[in-house]
C-alpha cells in the first residue's frame, strides 16, 4: 500500500501549464471520481490552486498507478503526456507524506507561510470526503496534515510576519491604528503599484477610498473599480484631515507634502496619527513630515528593509517548521506500516499463544500428579486449539491481502482484538527504511 | 500563611512574564497561553492570601500595612490586565504586567523584622473603603503608566524605523492610548472618592478633614496632579506621545510619594 503524489507547481511549471492543469476549485469531486475507476488507485483526492495542482492518492501497485494518474490528467486536459512529464513532480511513500505536510503549513508556497493553502487543502479534502474518494490512509493522513499545520503555525510564528511590500504597509498600519477596517486611505497617483496596494487595502477591510492623479481619468477608472472619490492634486492638502493613511506614488514630482499642511491636519485631527506611505521616488513627502508628532512616514527604502528582515525570521522559522514535519512523518509511516498484513497475523498469533502458554501453565500448576508427558500433552492441546482457531481468519487475510478491503479487514483485527502492532521489531526496522 | 502564598503568586507572576517575553521573541502563541494561565492562578493564590489576611488575622507574621497595600495593588493591576484583555488583543502587555506584579508581591512575601513601632490597627468601614478605592485607583495609573512606557518605547522605534518582528507583537499605538484615557477616565474619580474617604475616615479620628499630615499633602499633589493631566486630555484633546508621558510622571509621583510617606 503506497501513497503517492504527482502534481505540478509554481516552481516546476509556467504559468501558462498551470492554468492549462488548473480543475476549478470547488468542482473536484467529479474529475476525482474519474480518477478512481482505474483499478490501481484506491484512494484519492485532488488540490488545485493558481499556484499548484495536486493528485494524492492511494494505490496498491505503484508504477501503474502512476502511469495511470498521469495519463488521466493528460487526458482530462488534452493534454500531450509525455509533454506534460517534464513538468511534473512524483513524491511516493514516506517523501509524498512530506511533501504534502510542508504544502498544508504554507512551506512549499510561493510565500513561505502564507496561511491560505490551508484552507484550500481542507476544502479539497473535504470535496474529496463528499464524492467517498478517501479511505482509512487519506482520512488519517489528512488529519495529520492539518494537525501539523497547525502546529507549525502555532509553534514557530512564520505566517504572523508580513514579507510583501504592501502587507508590511498594512502591518506598519496595525500597529498604528487600532483597526484598519473603516479606515480612509487617501492615494496619490494611480498607477500599477497604487493598483494593487489599492486592492490589498480593500481586502483588509479599509471602506473609503480618495484618488488624486495627474490625469484625472485614470484616477476615475479606480474608483470605478473599489469605489471612492477622485480629488484634485491640487487640493490633496485639504483633504488630509480626513485621512488615516496616505499612500504615495507620483512619479516625477518632487516632495509635495510639506510638514506645514501636514501639523495643521493632525491638529484638526485632535492629534489622532497619520501614516504615510510613501512609495515614490523620487519621494513625495518632504522628509521633515516624519518629525512631526503623531504623523510617521515609511518610504519604498524603510518598507524593503522591514520586509527583509521579517523574510529572515521566516526562514528561521522555517527550519523549525522542516523538524516538526520529519518528526510527523516518522509517526505517520509508523502507522502506515502497522497496516501491513505480515505483522497482523503475527501479533495476532503471538497474542493468542501468549493466553495458550499461560493458561496451560495455570493448569499444570495445580495439577500436580501427572507425569512429564502428560504434562506435554496438555500444552500440545492449548497450542492446536489455538492453532485451529486462528487458521481459517489467517488463511482469510493473505487471500484477501492486496485486494480493495483489505485494509478495513486488518483496521478491525486491530480494534477487536486490541493487537498493536507498533512496537514490532519489524516495523522498526521499516522506519528506519524511510528516506 | 500568607507570605507562604504571597510567594508562590511571585513565582507564578514571574514565571508567566518570562513565559510572554519568550512569546514576544520568538512569537510562538503557545507561550501567550501559558503565560495568562501562569497570571490567572498567580492571581488566584494572591486572591487566598488577601482574603486570609482579612479573615483569619491570627497569629504567626502578619504582613506590614505597606506590604498588604502593595499586595492588594499588584492583585488589581493583573485583575485589571485580565479585564482589559477581554476587550482589548493586548497579549505582549502582559510581560511588563506580570513582571510588575512579580516585583510587587515579591516584595510583599517576606515578613519585615520588627522595628519595636507598633502596627497602628486599621480595622472598620471607613479605612477600607479608603485603602480599597485608593489602592485600585493606583493600580489603574500603574495599568496607565505601562502602557505609556510602552508607546513610548513603540512609538520610537516606529518614527527611527527600528521595527523588528517582536514589533509586531506588541499592542497598536492607537490601544495604547486608549487604555490610558480608559484608566484616567476611571482612575481618577476613584483616587477622589479614595480621598474622600480617607478624610471621613481621619475626621473620625482626629476631628478634622484634613491634618496637613505628609501623606495627606502627597495625596493631594498627585490628585491635582492627575486632574491636571485629565483636563489635557479631555479638553486639550492631548494624546500620543505627550500624553503617554503624562501617564508616566504622574505615576512616578503618585508611587514616590505613597511610598516615601509610609515609609517614614
Amino acid at each position: 500500500m503506497n501513497i503517492f503524489i504527482i502534481g505540478l507547481n509554481h516552481r516546476t511549471a509556467p504559468v501558462e501549464i498551470r492554468e492549462k492543469l488548473a480543475f476549478p476549485e470547488k468542482e473536484l469531486g467529479s474529475p476525482l471520481l474519474r480518477l478512481l475507476e482505474s483499478e490501481e488507485i484506491r484512494e484519492g483526492m485532488l488540490l488545485s490552486t493558481c499556484n499548484r495542482t495536486e493528485i494524492i492518492a492511494v494505490s496498491g501497485g505503484i508504477e501503474k498507478a502512476l502511469e495511470s494518474t498521469k495519463a488521466f490528467l493528460a487526458k482530462e486536459k488534452n493534454l500531450d503526456s509525455r509533454g506534460l512529464q517534464d513538468y511534473l513532480y512524483v513524491h511516493v511513500g514516506a517523501n509524498a507524506v512530506s511533501h504534502l505536510f510542508r504544502v498544508a503549513s504554507g512551506m512549499d508556497s510561493m510565500v513561505v507561510g502564507e496561511p491560505q493553502i490551508l484552507a484550500q487543502v481542507k476544502s479539497a479534502y473535504s470535496q474529496a470526503t463528499d464524492v467517498k474518494a478517501c479511505g482509512i490512509i487519506l482520512n488519517k493522513l489528512l488529519h495529520r496534515t492539518f494537525e501539523v499545520a497547525k502546529k507549525v503555525r502555532s509553534e514557530t510564528g512564520i505566517a504572523a510576519l508580513p514579507v510583501s511590500v504592501a502587507s508590511v504597509a498594512v502591518d506598519l498600519a496595525r500597529q498604528i491604528f487600532e483597526r484598519i477596517e473603516g479606515r480612509t486611505v487617501l492615494l496619490l497617483g494611480a498607477g500599477e503599484m497604487v493598483e494593487l496596494a489599492a486592492q490589498y487595502f480593500i481586502d483588509c477591510g479599509v471602506t473609503r477610498l480618495m484618488i488624486a492623479n495627474r490625469t484625472r481619468e485614470r484616477a476615475e477608472a479606480l474608483t470605478a473599480r473599489f469605489g471612492g472619490s477622485v480629488i484634485p492634486l491640487e487640493s490633496v492638502d485639504k483633504h488630509l484631515p480626513v485621512a488615516d493613511i496616505v499612500l504615495s506614488s507620483i512619479g516625477g514630482l518632487s516632495a509635495f507634502i510639506d510638514p506645514e499642511p501636514v501639523r495643521g491636519a493632525i491638529d484638526k485631527r485632535g492629534g489622532r496619527p497619520i501614516f504615510f506611505i510613501d512609495i515614490a521616488v523620487p519621494r513625495n513627502v518632504h522628509p521633515k513630515v516624519n518629525e512631526l508628532e503623531s504623523a510617521y512616514v515609511y518610504d519604498i527604502d524603510d518598507l524593503k528593509r522591514v520586509a527583509d528582515k521579517n523574510t529572515q525570521s521566516r526562514h528561521r522559522a522555517a527550519a523549525q517548521a522542516e523538524s516538526i514535519i520529519d518528526g510527523a512523518r516518522v509517526d505517520f509511516n509508523r502507522w502506515m506500516n502497522t497496516l501491513d498484513v505480515v505483522p497482523t497475523i503475527r501479533r495476532l498469533r503471538e497474542w493468542a499463544e501468549e493466553i495458550a502458554r499461560g493458561e496451560s501453565e495455570k493448569t499444570l500448576r495445580r495439577l500436580r500428579d501427572i507425569s512429564p508427558e502428560q504434562q506435554d500433552a496438555i500444552r500440545q492441546m492449548a497450542r492446536a486449539i489455538v492453532n485451529k482457531m486462528l487458521h481459517r481468519p489467517m488463511m482469510r487475510m493473505k487471500d484477501l491481502s492486496g485486494g480493495r478491503k483489505e485494509l478495513y479487514y486488518i483496521a478491525a483485527i486491530r480494534q477487536l482484538f486490541d493487537v498493536n502492532t507498533e512496537e514490532g521489531p519489524e516495523e522498526r526496522r521499516e522506519e528506519g527504511d524511510g528516506e | 500563611m500568607f507570605f507562604k502564598l504571597a510567594q508562590a503568586s511571585a513565582v507564578l507572576y514571574l514565571a508567566a512574564g518570562v513565559s510572554v517575553l519568550v512569546y514576544l521573541a520568538v512569537g510562538r502563541t503557545g507561550f501567550i497561553r501559558a503565560g495568562r494561565f501562569l497570571l490567572i492562578a498567580g492571581l488566584l493564590l494572591q486572591a487566598g492570601a488577601i482574603a486570609g489576611v482579612i479573615h483569619f488575622s491570627s497569629g504567626g507574621a502578619v504582613p506590614s500595612p505597606v506590604q498588604q497595600a502593595v499586595t492588594f495593588l499588584a492583585f488589581a493591576i493583573v485583575g485589571l490586565h485580565l479585564l482589559f484583555s477581554l476587550r482589548y488583543g493586548i497579549p505582549g502587555f502582559a510581560a511588563p504586567i506580570a513582571i510588575l506584579a512579580f516585583l510587587l508581591t515579591f516584595y510583599a512575601s517576606f515578613p519585615r523584622i520588627a522595628t519595636g513601632v507598633k502596627v497602628e490597627e486599621t480595622v472598620g468601614l471607613w479605612p477600607h473603603l479608603h485603602m480599597i478605592l485608593a489602592l485600585i485607583g493606583l493600580a489603574l495609573f500603574g495599568f496607565a503608566f505601562l502602557a505609556g512606557i510602552l508607546y513610548l518605547l513603540e512609538e520610537r522605534r516606529l518614527k527611527d524605523k527600528r521595527v523588528n518582528p517582536t514589533f509586531f507583537r506588541m499592542p497598536p499605538l492607537e490601544v495604547l492610548d486608549r487604555v490610558n484615557t480608559l484608566c484616567l477616565m476611571i482612575g481618577l474619580p476613584l483616587l477622589t472618592l479614595g480621598m474622600v474617604t480617607g478624610s471621613i475616615w481621619i475626621s473620625r479620628d482626629a476631628g478634622r478633614l484634613w491634618t496637613w499630615a505628609p501623606h495627606e499633602v502627597f495625596a493631594l499633589v498627585t490628585w491635582s496632579l492627575y486632574v491636571g493631566l485629565a483636563f489635557l486630555r479631555f479638553y486639550r484633546k492631548q494624546r500620543g506621545r505627550r500624553a503617554a508621558w503624562g501617564a508616566v510622571l504622574g505615576f512616578v509621583v503618585a508611587v514616590g510619594g505613597y511610598f516615601s510617606t509610609r515609609l517614614i
